[in-house]
């Protein structure tokens, strides 16, 4: 076989490499002190502009300000994916959003997902999944609800919680 | 940061959001080493009998939301937390369901800690013509960036140290792994807490016996709860200084220092007074910060800028030296008169072994302002040596003497020494 043939080889090899690098050191990428500025400024102004101001309207005027929440939460998870703490309350942001349009399943994936996907952000994981539970046992689906009160026991009974956490926990224990 | 009472009725799509009286008292009670702030606000609510909801949002702030706490002051046994919730339609945000026995107006406590609140202080010295009393003012600027107003608010400093916070704070910034940090954070705050309520306890007990502030003591830790006599609105982004006290006739002793390893060619003035009873001060130590000292001139009040620096927290009791630069007004002039090498001894070979250098010096003092001046010379020596003077000195340490010299208005003054100091084999001592 001449060199030539090799050539194809070479090339995939070389390819995959170049992946592998790209891949290797775009994970090793340290937080990017500027992405926590914009995320902060994005998530802030998503928070003032949309999503409170939907608490209080009604009718179609609601809807497209909580369609305009989920989209400003949906570019922090894409645009700054370096900053957990950020993403984390986004993501939980973005469940409410779901939850607060009548899709209680898709707002439920959304919460389960901040443990998995920021297990540190250890306020956000209680948040979360506090109002899993809370919106599956008032929805009548108790024994779901079960399974995320059950992890807040596990997780966050510490005698030495603030008192919130405690009063929190103590529920969570009462319904599992 | 905002709070909601919500008055529920039997389902969801009838709760009515009602909008709260402004908070009655808030107090901040900042500890600057570990940006925390403890913030207490109190506020009149009406509840109805049977179940009431009260959100609570930290939405854009810096406060801690793990931190929040709800106390009924009144009616405290029929008042409580059944449970806590976190409303989707809203975000950062908590509601209390909260159970009530009574209806009708309940004064009610909610506090945090938050961050981006910081204070520092200064102090503006007066001193009379003849520099023998001044006049001490205080005050305390505190910078809210917390992203929360605080409208008339009571300030409240940590002064001192709380050792076991600073050690958690400095192993929190060494460690830098978020969830150790988050741990050392709560037992930070945990700590913060335990010191606040000490002081509380002691505050309130003070209050009771019109007895003097009290200072804690827990084995390396001191501090000190101090008050800002007065309270203001401070909105997030500004920062506000706010007067903290006035004494007048404090006595003070001015002096001036000349040490030409310490400081060159330059007089330095010193102001020094005592922070006890006797000097109209002593009900508190007091925080570190930048004191800027003025002279009156003229009969009409006229100050003139004498000098500023830094201070250190003073305990009560504790004399404070206010170092405020050098003063041309004042004059030290040392000057080598004779040099002598004296005693020349050899050794067997016939190289120098041992000798004795004697210097003269002449020191001219001036003084060119118009009140009298206490000036302290400072002069350092080393090895074997050995002074001869007709003006008075005292030795401060084995390698230091000190001339201490009172000149009258615009007095011009000389006196010298005579230095022997010994080499080699001639050493003595």
């Amino acid at each position: 076989m001449s060199p030539l043939c090799h050539a194809p080889r070479l090339v995939a090899v070389f390819s995959v490499s170049l992946w592998l690098i790209l891949f290797v050191f775009g994970c090793a990428t340290p937080p990017n002190p500027a992405h926590a500025t914009a995320a902060k400024t994005l998530f802030e102004a998503t928070v003032r502009n949309f999503h409170f101001p939907s608490a209080t309207a009604t009718g179609s005027v609601r809807d497209q300000l909580l369609r305009d929440a989920a989209i400003g939460y949906e570019h922090v998870l894409r645009d700054y994916p370096d900053q957990d703490s950020w993403c984390a309350k986004s993501l939980r942001s973005l469940a409410n959003v779901r939850a607060e349009q009548g899709r209680l399943d898709a707002a439920v994936q959304l919460y389960a997902r901040v443990a998995q996907k920021y297990p540190h952000q250890d306020w956000e994981v209680l948040i979360a999944w506090k109002t899993a539970a809370d919106l599956l046992w008032d929805a009548g689906r108790q024994p779901e609800a079960r399974g995320f009160y059950r992890q807040i026991v596990t997780r966050f009974d510490s005698p030495g919680a603030p008192p919130v956490i405690k009063t929190i926990v103590h529920t969570a224990t009462t319904r599992t | 940061m905002s709070l909601w009472l919500i008055l529920s009725g039997t389902s969801h799509a009838r709760i009515n959001v009602v909008t709260l009286p402004d908070r009655d008292t808030v107090q901040l009670t900042i500890y600057n080493s570990a940006d925390l702030t403890m913030v207490k606000e109190t506020r009149h609510l009406t509840f109805r009998k049977g179940l009431n909801k009260l959100e609570f949002s930290w939405a854009n702030t810096l406060i801690d939301p793990t931190s929040v706490e709800f106390h009924a002051l009144t009616h405290t046994d029929e008042v409580e937390v059944l449970a806590v919730r976190f409303p989707p339609r809203v975000t950062n945000t908590l509601e209390w369901h909260i159970s009530s026995a009574v209806a009708g107006e309940v004064v009610c406590e909610i506090r945090y800690f938050t961050s981006g609140i910081t204070w520092s202080a200064d102090y503006i010295a007066e001193a009379d013509r003849a520099e023998k009393v001044l006049t001490l003012a205080g005050n305390v600027r505190v910078t809210n960036n917390s992203g929360e107003d605080y409208e008339n608010t009571q300030i409240r400093l940590v002064v001192g140290v709380i050792r076991l916070v600073e050690e958690i704070a400095t192993l929190a910034r060494q460690r830098g792994l978020r969830d150790e940090k988050e741990r050392n954070l709560g037992m930070l705050r945990n700590e913060m807490k335990h010191a606040m309520d000490k002081l509380e306890v002691a505050a309130a007990q003070q209050l009771a016996e019109a007895a003097p502030a009290e200072i804690i003591k827990e084995g390396v830790s001191e501090y000190f709860l101090y008050t800002v006599g007065s309270r203001d609105t401070i909105p997030t982004g500004w920062s506000k200084g706010l007067p903290s006290f006035q004494t007048n006739n404090v006595p003070v002793t001015s002096y001036y220092k000349f040490e030409k390893e310490q400081w060159g060619a330059a007089v330095i003035r010193f102001y020094k007074f005592t922070n006890d009873k006797p000097s109209h001060l002593g009900n508190e130590p007091l925080p570190d910060g930048e004191v800027k000292a003025f002279r009156t001139v003229t009969s009409d009040g006229l100050l003139n800028f004498v000098g500023a620096t830094n201070v250190k927290y003073i305990p009560i009791g504790e004399a404070i030296e206010l170092e405020l630069g050098e003063d041309r007004e004042v004059a030290v002039h040392p000057t080598l008169l004779d040099w002598q090498k004296l005693d020349l001894r050899f050794d067997q070979w016939g190289n120098v072994a041992g000798w004795t250098v004697k210097e003269v010096w002449q020191v001219e003092l001036q003084n060119s302002k118009d009140i009298p001046v206490v000036l302290d010379i400072r002069r350092n020596f080393a090895g074997d040596w050995e002074l001869k003077s007709a003006a008075q000195y005292e030795s401060v340490d084995k390698t230091k003497v000190k001339f201490v010299l009172p000149l009258k208005p615009h007095e011009h003054q000389k006196f010298s020494y005579e230095l022997t100091t010994r080499y080699g084999t001639n050493v003595t001592k």
